[in-house]
């Protein structure tokens, strides 16, 4: 599968370099950043205060709900 | 029937049936393949996903429509052929939380949703280009003093 990935630099302007990245559509491509950003997230996410502060979300929720249905 | 006491959510009886494998873990946490989705109606519509083979892991999730009617995400082949898709109706889609000491301030994460096929019990957290940022706040700031 990983024959048919093609990686090219379509310009170099200063420092700055912009590569193309051609590969089928079975193959997911994305920056590391992405990846870094979202593995932060979920660290964050599993320290999340459980479960006072859900407590008070889950109720704001639940208010929000009953006045979208004009309760 | 296994018994479990998450850090999060106290004593839990575990099914076997209720047991979703992701076999890549989750991004950040590869080494855990095992995971409960839970619901609980006091901290409603959030639920949780628990994993089975740390108890102090136990990330709060949420159905992605229930804060933005408009919500898509775009699973690669790759993603379905991992979650064994056979019809789209049989996936959950999930995107994690961060709710921190201040509730009003939780973000949730609709660039990378957990899927899960409910019927194989298989999961998986994709990348959705376009969906919407890492963080994205779940109350806009302008409606807090509601």
């Amino acid at each position: 599968m990983l024959n048919n990935i093609e990686v090219r630099i379509v310009k170099i302007e200063g420092d700055c370099v912009r590569i193309g990245i051609q590969a089928p559509p079975e193959v997911s491509v994305h920056r590391e950043e992405v990846y870094k950003k979202v593995i932060e997230a979920n660290q964050d996410a599993a320290t999340s205060k459980v479960p006072e502060s859900v407590f008070e979300l889950s109720r704001h929720f639940r208010g929000a709900a009953r006045r979208q249905r004009g309760l | 029937m296994e018994l479990l006491t998450s850090s999060a959510l106290g004593a839990l009886e575990v099914n076997d049936a209720s047991v979703i494998d992701f076999p890549e873990g989750l991004l950040g946490f590869a080494t855990l393949k095992k995971f409960i989705l839970l619901e609980r109606d006091d901290t409603a519509p959030f639920q949780w996903l628990q994993s089975l083979t740390d108890p102090r892991v136990a990330l709060p999730v949420v159905d992605p429509h229930r804060i933005f009617a408009n919500y898509s995400c775009t699973p690669t082949t790759e993603d379905l052929f991992s979650l064994a898709v056979r019809s789209c109706s049989d996936v959950l889609v999930l995107v994690v939380a961060i709710i921190p000491e201040d509730p009003f301030n939780t973000t949730v994460n609709l660039r990378a949703p957990v899927l899960i096929n409910y019927k194989e019990m298989l999961g998986r957290q994709i990348i959705s280009e376009g969906s919407g940022d890492v963080r994205t706040r779940v109350i806009p700031l302008e409606s807090q003093s509601d």
